[in-house]
C-alpha cells in the first residue's frame, strides 16, 4: 500500500496569478541589469571606447562581415562581439501524451509543459531563470460542483524551477559565486548519478531519469590551477517529489504486517525542524584532470530526500483487519563521493561512486493491547552501517552515426543498506540519420538483476525503442514504446503491467 | 692614327681576351642572375619541399595568436533547402578551441570545447552539465553540418600529415598528405591546393578508408585582416550525400588577447 499520496494541485489555484507576478518581479530587474547606459554616458563610452581601439590598433585586427575597409571595421566599436546582452527569452512547449498497451488503454500521462527562460549578461553578471506553466493530468470532476472549479477541468500549475545570479569573479579573479533557486548537478555518469546528492530528486516522470528538483542555494566555486573547489550551502531540507500515483508503488515504501489485512493505513510525514543545524544541506567538492582523465571528490552532508517508515503504529484491529499509521522520517546522511571520466582508445569511460554514512534510526512498532493502551517495541528502520553506489559506464560512436552507451549501475536511488542494493544495466543504441534529423532507437532500457544466484527469478526487463524526427529547426517529434517485465521483489516487476505508447512533441523559441 | 686605333681595338685583356669579350660575358652574367633571381621569386616551391610547404601552411593558417569569430552555418541538403545556425568560435593557438550555439533555439547554448590531447567536452543546458566526450565521436558530424568534429579540430597539417609533392598548377600547388603512422583519422589522404600567393589553402580533396573522393573542402573570399590571411568563406561539399556546409566568418577579431582561463569549463557553462 502507498504511504504518499499525490501532490495536491488544487493549491496552485490561489497562487499561480501570484507566482506570475514574483516571476514578472524577478525578471523586471534583469531588464534593469541589462538596460543599455543612458544616451549621454552611453556617448562617453563609445569615445572611450574608440580611443582604446585605436590604441590598441597595433595589436588587435579585426574584421566585420564584407568590411571595405578592414582598418576602418577594427575602430568601430560595433565591430566588438558584444559580451552584454539584453533580457534574452527563450524556452519550449513541449507535449506528452502516455497510454498503457494493456486492456482498457487507459492514458497514463498527460503534460502540456511550457518552459520559460529568461537570460540578462554582463560581463561580469549573469541572471537566469526557467518557469514551467504546465497543465499535468486529467481533469478531475467527481460531482457538478466540481464543474466550477476551474483547476479540477484543467489542472495548471507554475513552478519557478530556477532563478539566480551569477557572480564572475566575486571578490578574487578566481572566485565565482551563484545565489537563488538553482540546479546544481554533480557526477559524470549518465543521469543516473549516485554523487549527486544535494538537489532533491524529481520523480514525478519517473522515465525522466535524472531529473532534480532546484534548490535555494549558495554556490561558490574557486579556481586554483589545474584544480577547481566548489562549496555549495543549502539553508533549508526540500523532500522530493514523489512520483505519480500509477508508478508510486515502484519506488516508495511499502508495509505489510504478518497475519494482518491493512485495511486502513495513513501516513504523517516528519519533516526536519526548521532550524540551520536540523535542515541545511551542504556540500564540498574537489576537481581537478590528470593525465587526460576528470576526478573529482565530493562530501555532502545531507538528507534522504525519500521518506523512510520509521514508526508503524496500529490504530485499530478489529479480527484480522487492522488500520495503521505510518511516521516516515527523512534521515540524515554523509556522502563521501568520487567520479571520472576520460577516454581509452577513443572510448568514453566514466565511473561514479558514493559512500553513505546514514544516522541510526530507531522508531518503534505499537499495538492497541486492551486494557494496557499501546504497548511499543523498538524497531531499526535505518541501520548506520555504510554503503555504496556505483556506476560504471562506456560509449562509442561508430562512423555511420550509430552511438552506443551502456552502464552498470549497483544502487538506485531508492534503495537503502548494501542489503538491498540491486545491479541495474542500462543500454542506450540509437542511430542518426538525415543530418540528426531523424533518430532511432532501437535498442533502449535497463535490466535489473536482484539476486544473482537465484537470476530466473530475480530479473527485470525495460525496453524503450523510439524514433524521434526534427521535421523543421526548432521542432522534435518523438514517439515510441515502454514494454516492462519482471519478476521477483524487482522495482520494475510492480509496475511490469503498465506498459505504455508515448507521444511527445515540442517546439523550442 | 689608324694605327692607334688598330692598337686600342686589339688591346688584350686579362688572360689574354679582349675588353669586349670581357664586357659582354660580364652582361651575360648579369642577365643570368637577373633570370635566376626572377626565377626564384616566382617559381619558390622549385626549392620547397611538400614537407617545407605544409610547414608554411601551418604557419599562415595558424599565425594569429588567437581569434574570436562569429560564424554563420548554412546546410544545405541535396534538393537545395536551406538550413541556418549561428554561433560565436573562440580559438587560441592551433590546439583550443571553444564554440557556442546561439542559434537556432533548440541548439541555443550547447557548447562544445576542445583542448590538447583530445580532451574535449559538451555543455548541454538542458543538464546543466558538461559531459567529456571521447575521441569517438571525431568521424560523426558536427551538429548535423557536413564538417565531422574532425575537420572542425584546429590541427597543423604538419604534426598529424605527411607531405608528398604532386604538382604545380596556375597558381597552386598541389600536395598530397598522408596520415603519421600515429595518427588518429577518418581519412586515407588529403589533397591540398595551396595559393602560391600565400601559401593558404584554397581546396581540399578528402578521401575515406577506401579512397573515394568523400568530400570537398573549400576556402574562399580570402581577406588580408592585419598582417593575416584568412578566408571567410569554408564550403564543406559531402559528394556522397550531395549537399553541402558553409561556414562564413561575420565577424573575426585576431590576437584579441585570450586568456587561456576562457579555454576551461568554467566559460563553457557560462
Amino acid at each position: 500500500m502507498k504511504l504518499c499520496s499525490p501532490k495536491n494541485h488544487s493549491a496552485f489555484k490561489y497562487c499561480h496569478l501570484l507566482l506570475i507576478l514574483a516571476f514578472l518581479f524577478l525578471n523586471y530587474p534583469l531588464s534593469l541589469l541589462a538596460q543599455d547606459d543612458p544616451p549621454v554616458e552611453k556617448e562617453i563610452k563609445k569615445q572611450i571606447d574608440k580611443n582604446e581601439v585605436k590604441n590598441e590598433e597595433v595589436k588587435k585586427f579585426s574584421a566585420k562581415g564584407s568590411p571595405l575597409c578592414p582598418n576602418e571595421a577594427a575602430i568601430s566599436d560595433e565591430n566588438q562581439i558584444k559580451t552584454e546582452s539584453g533580457l534574452n527569452w527563450s524556452g519550449y512547449l513541449s507535449i506528452d501524451h502516455r497510454a498503457f498497451t494493456r486492456s482498457p488503454g487507459n492514458y497514463s500521462f498527460k503534460e502540456y509543459r511550457f518552459e520559460l527562460k529568461a537570460e540578462a549578461k554582463t560581463e561580469k553578471t549573469r541572471l537566469a531563470s526557467t518557469l514551467w506553466v504546465r497543465s499535468l493530468g486529467f481533469s478531475s470532476i467527481r460531482k457538478s460542483a466540481d464543474l466550477f472549479a476551474r483547476e479540477k477541468i484543467v489542472p495548471v500549475e507554475m513552478e519557478i524551477r530556477e532563478a539566480y545570479v551569477d557572480i564572475y569573479g566575486f571578490l578574487f579573479p578566481w572566485l565565482d559565486l551563484r545565489i537563488g533557486r538553482q540546479r546544481i548537478a554533480w557526477g559524470t555518469a549518465d543521469r543516473i548519478n549516485p554523487t549527486d546528492n544535494l538537489n532533491p530528486d524529481d520523480l514525478e516522470d519517473i522515465w525522466d531519469f535524472g531529473r532534480h528538483l532546484s534548490s535555494d542555494a549558495i554556490k561558490a566555486t574557486g579556481y586554483f590551477g589545474p584544480f577547481t573547489l566548489t562549496g555549495v550551502f543549502i539553508p533549508s531540507f526540500s523532500p522530493a517529489s514523489p512520483p505519480l500515483p500509477d508508478w508510486a508503488e515502484a519506488f516508495m515504501p511499502s508495509l505489510e504486517i504478518k497475519g494482518y489485512n491493512l485495511v486502513n493505513l495513513r501516513d504523517e510525514i516528519i519533516l526536519p525542524e526548521s532550524n540551520l543545524k536540523s535542515s541545511s544541506i551542504t556540500g564540498l567538492k574537489l576537481s581537478t584532470n590528470f593525465r587526460g582523465y576528470d576526478f573529482s571528490m565530493s562530501f555532502v552532508r545531507g538528507r534522504d530526500d525519500l521518506p523512510l517508515l520509521r514508526d508503524i503504529v496500529v490504530e485499530k484491529i478489529s479480527g484480522q483487519e487492522i488500520e495503521v499509521l505510518a511516521r516516515l522520517v527523512y534521515p540524515r546522511l554523509n556522502i563521501l563521493g568520487f567520479d571520472l571520466a576520460g577516454a581509452l582508445r577513443g572510448v568514453g569511460l566514466w565511473g561514479e561512486a558514493a559512500i553513505f554514512f546514514p544516522e541510526r534510526i530507531v522508531g518503534e512498532t505499537l499495538f492497541p493491547v486492551p486494557g494496557f493502551g499501546l504497548i511499543g517495541q523498538p524497531r531499526t528502520a535505518l541501520s548506520n552501517k555504510a554503503y555504496t553506489r556505483f556506476v560504471l559506464g562506456a560509449d562509442y560512436t561508430f562512423s555511420p552515426g550509430i552511438y552506443l552507451n551502456g552502464q552498470w549501475a549497483h544502487g538506485f536511488l531508492h534503495e537503502r543498506g548494501s542489503a538491498e542494493l540491486n545491479d541495474y544495466f542500462l543500454f542506450n543504441l540509437e542511430w542518426r540519420l538525415l543530418r540528426d534529423k531523424l533518430k532511432l532507437v532501437p535498442l533502449s532500457g535497463c535490466v535489473q538483476v536482484n539476486e544473482w544466484r537465484n537470476l530466473k527469478n530475480n530479473l527485470a526487463l525495460i525496453l524503450v525503442p523510439s524514433i524521434e524526427y526534427h521535421p523543421v529547426a526548432n521542432t522534435e517529434i518523438r514517439a515510441g514504446l515502454r514494454i516492462l517485465d519482471g519478476r521477483g521483489k524487482t522495482t520494475f516487476a510492480r509496475i511490469k503491467d503498465r506498459d505504455e505508447l508515448f507521444f511527445c512533441f515540442k517546439y523550442s523559441f | 692614327m689608324e694605327k692607334l686605333k688598330k692598337q686600342k681595338k686589339g688591346l688584350p685583356g686579362p688572360w689574354g681576351l679582349s675588353w669586349s669579350w670581357i664586357l659582354a660575358g660580364i652582361i651575360i652574367l648579369l642577365l643570368i642572375l637577373l633570370l635566376a633571381l626572377w626565377a626564384a621569386h616566382v617559381f619558390p616551391a622549385q626549392t620547397l619541399s611538400a614537407e617545407e610547404i605544409l610547414k608554411r601552411v601551418d604557419e599562415v593558417v595558424n599565425a594569429p595568436k588567437d581569434r574570436e569569430a562569429r560564424i554563420k552555418v548554412i546546410i544545405i541538403d541535396s534538393k537545395g533547402k536551406q538550413e541556418i545556425r549561428e554561433m560565436i568560435s573562440y580559438q587560441k593557438g592551433s590546439d583550443r578551441r571553444l564554440v557556442k550555439f546561439t542559434s537556432p533555439a533548440e541548439h541555443r547554448g550547447i557548447g562544445f570545447l576542445s583542448l590538447p590531447n583530445e580532451v574535449m567536452y559538451l555543455y548541454l543546458p538542458a543538464y546543466g552539465r558538461t559531459r567529456r566526450i571521447a575521441s569517438h565521436v571525431k568521424n560523426t558530424k558536427f551538429a548535423g553540418t557536413d564538417f565531422t568534429y574532425e575537420d572542425m579540430e584546429a590541427a597543423r597539417y604538419s604534426e598529424k600529415w605527411v607531405g608528398q609533392w604532386l604538382r604545380e598548377e596556375a597558381d597552386y600547388y598541389v600536395i598530397e598528405l598522408k596520415p603519421k603512422p600515429e595518427t588518429k583519422t577518418q581519412y586515407s589522404r588529403l589533397v591540398m591546393w595551396i595559393r602560391t600567393e600565400n601559401f593558404y589553402p584554397a581546396k581540399i580533396e578528402l578521401y575515406d578508408r577506401a579512397n573515394r573522393l568523400a568530400k570537398l573542402l573549400t576556402l574562399n573570399k580570402m581577406e588580408k585582416i592585419g598582417p593575416y590571411w584568412t578566408s571567410r568563406q569554408m564550403t564543406m561539399e559531402d559528394l556522397k550525400e550531395n549537399r553541402k556546409t558553409i561556414l562564413e566568418l561575420q565577424e573575426i577579431k585576431f590576437d584579441v588577447g585570450l586568456g587561456d582561463e576562457l579555454f576551461t569549463e568554467r566559460f563553457l557553462m557560462r
